[in-house]
């Protein structure tokens, strides 16, 4: 038995050493939605097709999330921003043709009776974004915080690995990240996410998503450096008017930062929100470990406490 | 592109962070359009109507680069007085014989050059060949020309009056577009062009598989060549071709009508009866294509060897003649009607990847053997067991005579071999595992069916058997498997000294006398100096001054030329156009052309050479005409010859379409459309309210064509998992379709189901002011594999190019409503055979040329 | 090798600091013929076995650990193909521009701070995959804990005989849990791996601890009750009181250090809720047991015992009440569908609990009893109501979303 450093929250730098904290940073701008990084992913660490079923109201995505057998996903987000003459034009058409019915066309099916919004139907379809998915390797981690096993390590990459052969299932780690990366399969039944594929990066190899990336949307590299470009990058869409960009977990100021600071950070240009994500987000145990524990703890004491008392305080009525 | 090409689209994505702005012009909202600068939702198969627009906005404009279309175009040259134009006669040009859909086009030539054979009668067939669309054979002595472009009866006058009905208002009509989307792309593709800067058109299928599928890719080249785009870095009409390697199969081909290095196929009848016929017709005294005789007899001497002698003509007499349309629907139809025997089948899915796939697959089932080589069952190997036809009892297994043979294929990165990529880079590729089993390499299996064959008649004394006897196949083995050399095959093709076996270093060394034997004229420099050249990987210096031409990464045709025609990167005195274009240009001192590419020019030509009025060769090219493999060394901005449907790019609605023909009101579709009239393949008429909806096909970046290897394999399948079709919420909510719900798509050939993708990515579009919408469907999905669904094929009507016999899935009406079909999906037309029977040893033109048949 | 100009060249500078110049091993020539590349290359694999190590053929085989040290053909050194790739180029203008100060921090915190957006494409965390084993075995773990409160409290009150038969209750009632966490294992027999690492910072190690630790106690002092050695099993009981305090607390920290809304946000109650049900089923269970072994009634254990219970479960209504005004528009996770059913079911419990407890003295015992077995009841259906409040908060992307504002509206 080993008992785990308590200190081993933030990431360590060891400078000098030849490794340092490697990460990706995954540029939305520039991802075209090919899914390629998925199924490298896949092929690379063998893992399972999660079946063939249409999702409904998913766009292109039928895969939906990320999952214990799926450690790369993309995310399509369709974006309507109908223009004000668009809404005219189409609002016009409809009225020539006749009284929210579509003119012309024979109508089939049960809706032929409904009204519709046909400002809506043709809503000028400007935005399609797609954004390439992946645990973070957080700084705090939470499932890393919560692995009562002891699977879930931290590199010498700094990046957050599960270690299959350890892993029992417990299902805490699921919960405790706050971005819902890690799940347990159900039928293997341990927990599965990205390992930065770390046998990769043993060998000297780029991660297998990166590696595929047509466009380079994914960018491996040295976390430092990352930043850096990331910011850069950050900056040079500012300037080209697209106001909207920022980073998802780097370069915030401490105090601001997503767990601590993602390892796979993301440029994105709306809300996370609409792409799954959090807007904060911190280990939840390193959040909530110490006040709950207190107050666990003292409200244990306190019961145990409660019940001599009621039984002394029994025992001398009685006695008396 | 993003969706069919996404690793070719890393270059747009890099132009775009670039500047470069990005216009789509796709009638869905695609993942390419997701990352476009514009997106221009065209209706399908109005491409023509929307460049025409583009072509009138750059002449009324004036905006057209004049010193480049001058010089390097034929504006200036002036057509023959008996021309007529669709002007003139609603819609139709001069030569039309209205009974067989056929254009005599004797009438389009360039005034002065009486040309004996032009157009129709033998070259009816369809074609790829190059020499057939560039003049070869023209006789030009008589060329008349007027530099002031004041002359009527001069190219660019006659062009400028074609597209003068194509203004902004009417093509906003046509296509349901909007002006604006119009005029936005004309300005930028005006403003982006001339000497400092270049616009590149790249196209797919989107503008091919339409029954105007060439014009429209011709009015593409007009445009471009307006404005001088072509020949210059940056520039070009860009194919983003398909398979891997499916330039490679076009270049050493495939196709029926084809030799290697686009050589036409000696045709049946008394011109080409003779080899000295054959480089008649097919070669010319003007230009580049003078070198036709040494190309066919150094194919031959790779063919036959020692056995083709200048007495028997080099083998010529015993290479098989064309007879009729062998195009693949030619061969189905007549399959259906029993006349043929057997079908090899590899590397091909036609029960779900042609058109009316339901009939392919009935012609299928009238085969006696059929032999598929793929990697998994794919349907064109289990049709007769679980297709549709036999689901719905119309064709019981028993009742299918037809034997299959499957057999396993290796993949490509089983075997060695070559990709010939979109832009001609040969890229050759070493073999990085063994197949497993019994899978073989197509090389492999040909080679060992070859050697049997030949084991088989080695003794047999009848002629016919003479090609066989006499193909040198003398390609080493190696390994337990006997794989044969691949690069021995390519050193073939590369070509050799037929008596010192010593290779070739380009086209340049062959003869037309028997000392060379060559696979493919086109590639002969491949394996100079005896080093696979298409095996090279050197970037080079990228940062250095058009470096990024990577001369040395693999190799392209022709002679390692990576911009055909770049001497239009010059202007007409040999400099570069501007500083920022500049990629190959004439060195004044040294006194030949030089750059960054290798220079599509003669080498020591200089501008100012002029060719004497009776040259001959290379020669008649002057030292300011680019285009070498043209007749008359110009970019034709009007085609006099080469073309069965018009010399100028004319709007045609598709032949199924729910609006008639907006810009030419007498005529909807191309007269010259071919049309197989038959009860199995049934045509929508125009505007027939039982098919108010426009549908089209489209690819996936999930999934790979007829998806033998992408429904086949979990990962890919899950991605996209059931057929589906696109629709916009307003037809959806008009007909109670649900997103995610199952609907029913229908037309006369089939119904069939799929998942509804309801989404504000298509919309709905005002087409003469009338509402019309669209359904889009991916095409890939089939009853077998992982991911199954029906086949948007099976909907489809054969309809075609006459040109190359290209289909149109594109663009073609049918209706839809909510919920799941009732029976399988070709059901409705079962039982509709026509009653035509056809032996197999049986000549039956009009099954291979309904336009013979009168069937137009 | 860097694509970038000058001192700014991450990939250059970072390789720099890491290897020492670059060193790109270059690629192996292949042999010029094809023969020999069959040979050296190719033949090496063999026929290829295309039996999958794992999983059906012609289908993806699960997630296997590559093996230690394998080579991986094309490796290079320190991901020499990983440097800057064609866009991050300087000539495409990628990323050129200097950020002025701030100016990144400042466009994350826009976009991260302030109201929602009208949309949330969920999911965004995962629900809990724990099935009904872990509410089953708070509630046993909870009986065991509030036992060993009640053997304490016996002993301090003089009254060994009853406090033994509360260290049976606790031996019992925590002799099914590991059963029940082994079961909702995903690798039920890696249960073992659970205490190969002791993480102070994990609830679930530290409860894995302590469980085991309370079992074994709760084992050896009903041995050493059984063996007639008081003292012994007495140190031990208060010992495992001690345990007992972060046995029934414990469980609800491990909800309370999670990213569900419902769970995280009410830190400070869980525990306290979570061991005033311990308590309160611990008592009702020893109650119960020594009733039927023959304590009699009006016994001050067995008073002391019904005080307990009512007080505990009074405790837990109070504390849950306030929790869940509290929780405002996270409360929805508590009060709607199969975890408010559960609710009020336990809530329902309780109360009819309460009333017969004060119905009992003219009812008789048996009310008393019955009223035990309610509390009893009422401990499970709060302990799955718990848990099904934490499945549907985590499935509420609005809430979440919510709370990770920082803003879950009253
Ligand atoms: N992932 C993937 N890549 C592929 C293939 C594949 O199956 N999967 N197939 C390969 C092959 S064989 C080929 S030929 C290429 C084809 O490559 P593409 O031609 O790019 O592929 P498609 O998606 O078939 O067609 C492109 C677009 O044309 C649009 N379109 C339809 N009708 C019209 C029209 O009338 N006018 C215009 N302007 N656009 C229209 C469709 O909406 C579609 O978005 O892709 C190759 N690459
Ligand atoms: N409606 C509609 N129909 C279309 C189109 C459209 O856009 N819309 N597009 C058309 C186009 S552009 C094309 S190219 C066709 C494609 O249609 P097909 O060529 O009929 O379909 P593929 O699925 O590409 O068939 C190729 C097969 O070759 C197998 N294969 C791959 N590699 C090898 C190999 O090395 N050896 C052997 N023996 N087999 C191999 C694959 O597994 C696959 O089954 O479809 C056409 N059909
Ligand atoms: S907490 Fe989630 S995102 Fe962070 S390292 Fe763990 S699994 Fe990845
Ligand atoms: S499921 Fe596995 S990785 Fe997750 S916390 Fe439990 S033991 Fe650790
Ligand atoms: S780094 Fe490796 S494991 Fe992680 S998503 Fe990429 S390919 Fe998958
Ligand atoms: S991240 Fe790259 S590989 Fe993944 S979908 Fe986007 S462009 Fe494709
Ligand atoms: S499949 Fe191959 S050829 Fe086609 S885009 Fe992808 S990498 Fe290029
Ligand atoms: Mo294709």
């Amino acid at each position: 038995m080993t008992v785990a450093p308590t200190g081993e929250i933030a990431v360590r730098r060891e400078d000098g050493d030849e490794v340092q904290r490697m990460g990706f940073f995954t540029d939305t701008t520039v991802c075209i939605g090919c899914k390629a990084c998925e199924v490298a992913c896949k092929q690379w660490n063998d893992l399972p097709a999660d079946g063939v079923q249409f999702r409904k109201g998913g766009s292109y995505d039928h895969t939906g999330a990320l999952s214990a057998s799926t450690w790369r996903h993309v995310r399509f987000v369709e974006l309507l921003e109908p223009s004000e003459e668009r809404r005219t034009q189409a609002a016009e058409a409809l009225a020539a043709g006749g009284g929210g019915q579509v003119p012309t066309l024979p109508a089939t099916g049960d809706g032929g009776e409904e009204a519709v919004d046909v400002a809506r139907a043709v809503a000028d379809m400007d935005k399609w974004i797609f954004m390439s998915d992946v645990c973070k390797h957080c700084t705090n981690a939470g499932c890393l915080d919560a692995c009562p096993t002891g699977a879930l390590i931290r590199t010498e990459f700094q990046t957050v690995f599960l270690q299959p052969d350890v892993c029992n299932g417990c299902g805490y780690c699921v919960p405790a990240c706050p971005f819902g990366v890690v799940d347990r399969d159900p039928i293997d039944g341990r927990a599965g996410k990205c390992t930065l594929c770390y046998d990769r990066l043993l060998d000297g190899l780029e991660p297998a998503c990166a590696k595929a990336c047509p466009t380079d949307s994914i960018q491996f590299g040295p976390y430092e450096d990352l930043v850096e470009v990331a910011s850069e990058r950050v900056a040079t869409l500012h300037r080209r008017g697209v106001e909207g960009a920022y980073l998802y977990g780097a370069a915030d100021e401490s105090g601001e930062q997503l767990a601590g600071g993602l390892g796979a950070f993301f440029l994105l240009t709306e809300p996370p929100e609409r792409f799954g994500l959090p807007a904060q987000a911190e280990s939840p145990i390193q959040e909530n470990v110490v006040p709950a524990t207190l107050a666990a703890i003292g409200s244990g004491l306190l019961a145990a406490a409660g019940v001599a008392a009621t039984f002394f305080s029994a025992t001398r009525r009685m006695r008396r | 592109m993003a969706e069919a090409h996404p690793v070719g689209f890393r270059w747009v994505m890099k132009a775009k962070e670039r500047g470069a702005r990005i216009i789509h012009v796709d009638p869905r909202f695609s993942r390419t359009s997701a990352m476009a600068d514009q997106h221009v939702a065209i209706r399908p198969g109005t491409d023509i109507a929307f460049l025409g627009g583009l072509i009138r906005h750059v002449i009324e404009t004036e905006a057209y680069f004049r010193e480049y279309v001058i010089p390097y175009t034929n504006a200036e040259t002036i057509i023959d007085e008996r021309f007529r134009d669709v002007e003139d006669l609603d819609g139709v040009f001069s030569g039309l014989d209205p009974a067989t859909g056929m254009y005599d086009g004797s009438s389009w030539n360039y005034a002065g050059c009486d040309e004996a054979e032009v157009a129709a009668g033998w070259r009816v067939h369809a074609t790829q060949a190059f020499s057939e669309h560039t003049g070869a054979g023209m006789r030009l002595e008589g060329l008349e020309r007027d530099e002031t472009l004041q002359h009527p009866r001069c190219v660019f006058r006659i062009l400028k009056r074609h597209f003068s009905r194509y203004t902004p208002e009417a093509v906003a009509r046509t296509c349901g577009i909007s002006r604006e989307d119009l005029l936005a792309v004309a300005d930028a593709v005006v403003r982006n062009s001339g000497r400092d800067r270049t616009t590149a058109y790249c196209y797919a299928v989107g503008l091919t598989q339409h029954t105007v599928g060439v014009q429209m890719i011709r009015a593409a080249a007009i445009l471009q060549l307006l404005l001088g785009n072509i020949g210059r870095p940056g520039g070009g009409i860009v194919a983003l071709r398909g398979h891997a390697t499916i330039q490679g199969s076009t270049d050493i081909p495939t196709l029926y009508d084809l030799l290697p290095g686009y050589l036409h196929m000696p045709r049946a009848g008394e011109k080409e009866q003779t080899l000295a016929g054959y480089c008649r017709t097919e070669g010319a005294r003007r230009g580049w294509w003078a070198n036709f005789d040494r190309y066919a007899v150094s194919l031959l001497k790779a063919w036959f060897g020692e056995a083709a002698t200048v007495e028997n003509e080099y083998g010529f007499g015993h290479v098989p003649r064309l007879s009729g349309n062998h195009s693949h629907f030619a061969t189905m139809l007549r399959a259906l009607d029993g006349g043929v025997d057997g079908l090899l089948v590899m590397g091909q899915n036609p029960a779900v990847g042609s058109q009316n796939a339901g009939l392919e697959r009935r012609a299928l089932a009238s085969l006696r053997w059929l032999v598929v080589r793929d990697f998994a069952e794919v349907e064109t190997a289990s049709f007769w067991r679980d297709s549709p036809e036999v689901q719905s009892g119309e064709l019981p297994p028993e009742r299918i005579q037809t034997e299959v043979f499957l057999m396993p294929a290796a993949s490509h990165v089983e075997k060695e071999g070559s990709f010939t990529n979109t832009q001609r880079v040969v890229q050759w590729r070493d073999k990085a595992l063994a197949s497993p089993g019994d899978a073989r390499s197509e090389l492999w299996f040909l080679h060992h069916l070859a050697k049997r064959l030949k084991e088989h008649y080695g003794s047999s004394e009848e002629e016919r058997d003479w090609p066989i006897r006499h193909l040198t196949w003398d390609y080493p083995e190696h390994g337990e498997r006997r794989e044969p050399d691949a690069e021995a095959v390519l050193r073939e093709i590369n070509g050799f000294e037929t008596v010192s076996g010593r290779l070739v270093s380009g086209f340049d060394d062959l003869r037309a006398d028997g000392s060379t034997a060559c696979g493919c004229w086109i590639y002969s420099g491949i394996y100079r100096d005896g080093v696979n050249q298409a095996r090279r990987r050197n970037p080079g210096d990228l940062d250095a001054p058009g470096g990024w031409v990577s001369p040395e990464w693999g190799w392209a045709w022709p002679a390692n030329r990576r911009a055909l025609y770049n001497r239009a990167s010059a202007d007409p005195d040999g400099r570069p156009w501007s500083e920022r274009k500049r990629y190959v240009w004439w060195d004044e001192q040294a006194g030949h052309w030089t750059g960054y590419d290798v220079p599509d020019f003669p080498a020591g030509k200089p501008p100012a050479y002029r060719a004497p009025p009776d040259a001959e060769g290379m020669d008649a090219i002057s030292g300011d005409d680019p285009f070498i493999m043209m007749a008359d060394g110009r970019g034709w901005l009007y085609s006099p010859r080469g073309l069965l449907d018009g010399p100028l790019p004319t709007h045609y609605e598709p032949v199924e379409s729910p609006v008639g023909n907006l810009l030419y009101p007498d005529i909807g579709a191309s007269p010259a459309a071919i049309r197989w009239m038959r009860p199995e393949n049934p045509y929508h008429v125009t505007g027939d309210p039982r098919f108010p909806v426009v549908a089209t096909t489209f690819r996936l970046t999930e999934h790979h064509t007829a998806g033998g290897m992408s429904r086949t394999l979990p990962w890919l399948a899950e991605l996209q998992p059931e057929m589906f079709a696109e629709i916009d919420p307003l037809l959806a909510a008009d007909r109670g379709i649900e997103d995610g719900g199952w609907m029913t798509i229908v037309t006369e050939r089939a119904e069939i189901e799929a998942r509804a993708l309801v989404t504000d990515r298509i919309r709905p579009m005002q087409v003469d002011g009338q509402p019309v919408h669209r359904v889009a469907m991916p095409w890939h999905y089939g009853f077998d594999g992982v991911a199954v669904g029906d086949s948007a094929n099976d909907l489809i009507a054969l309809a075609a190019d006459p040109n190359v016999s290209i289909h149109e899935s594109r663009a073609f009406t049918c209706n839809v409503r909510a919920g799941r079909r009732a029976r399988p999906s070709t059901a409705p037309l079962a039982g509709t055979r026509s009653a035509r029977r056809v032996a197999a040893n049986e000549d039956d033109p009009a099954a291979e040329n309904p336009k013979e048949a009168g069937q137009g | 090798m860097s694509n970038r100009p000058g001192g700014r060249t991450p990939t250059a500078r970072w390789l720099r600091t890491a290897v020492g110049p670059v060193e790109v091993e270059t690629h192996e020539e292949p042999p010029t013929s094809a023969g020999e590349r069959e040979a050296e290359w190719v033949t090496g694999h063999g026929d290829r076995d295309m039996t999958p190590a794992l999983g059906t053929r012609g289908a993806p085989a699960r997630y296997r650990r590559a093996v230690e040290g394998a080579a991986v053909a094309l490796a290079r050194r320190a991901w020499g193909d990983a440097r800057w790739s064609f866009l991050f180029r300087s000539d495409t203008g990628y990323a050129t521009e200097q950020p002025r100060p701030g100016e990144i921090e400042a466009a994350g915190r826009r976009m991260r701070t302030g109201e929602l957006p009208e949309a949330v494409q969920g999911p965004i965390i995962k629900p809990p995959v724990w099935s009904w084993e872990v509410p089953l075995y708070f509630w046993f773990g909870g009986i065991a804990a509030g036992s060993s409160f009640t053997a304490l409290a016996c002993d301090l009150a003089s009254d060994p005989r009853s406090a033994a038969t509360a260290r049976k209750v606790a031996l019992g009632a925590v002799a099914p849990c590991p059963v029940l966490l082994m079961t909702d294992l995903g690798r039920p027999l890696r249960f073992l791996n659970m205490l190969r690492i002791l993480k102070p910072r994990s609830p679930m190690s530290t409860g894995s601890w302590c469980i085991t630790t309370f079992g074994s106690l709760a084992a050896v002092s009903v041995g050493a009750d059984v063996l007639g050695r008081p003292r012994l099993a007495r140190a031990l009981g208060a010992a495992n009181s001690l345990l007992g305090g972060y046995l029934g607390s414990y469980t609800g920290v491990l909800l309370a250090t999670t990213a569900v809304p419902v769970w995280a946000r009410s830190r400070l109650f869980l525990g306290p809720i979570f061991v005033a049900t311990a308590t309160a089923t611990g008592a009702s269970a020893t109650r119960l047991v020594l009733a039927a072994t023959g304590l009699p009634r009006g016994h001050p254990t067995r008073e002391a015992l019904g005080q307990v219970e009512a007080g505990a479960m009074l405790a837990e209504l109070t504390l849950s009440t306030i929790n869940e005004r509290r929780l405002g528009r996270l409360a929805s996770a508590l009060t709607e569908g199969a975890a408010g059913r559960l609710f009020r079911a336990a809530q329902l419990g309780v109360a009819a609990g309460l009333g017969l407890r004060f119905l009992s003295r003219r009812l008789g015992p048996r009310a008393h009893h019955a009223a035990s077995l309610l509390y009893l009841g009422a401990g499970v259906a709060f302990r799955f109501a718990w848990i099904s409040a934490g499945r549907a908060s985590s499935a509420d992307d609005e809430a979440v979303a919510l709370t990770a504002r920082g803003r879950p509206p009253r």
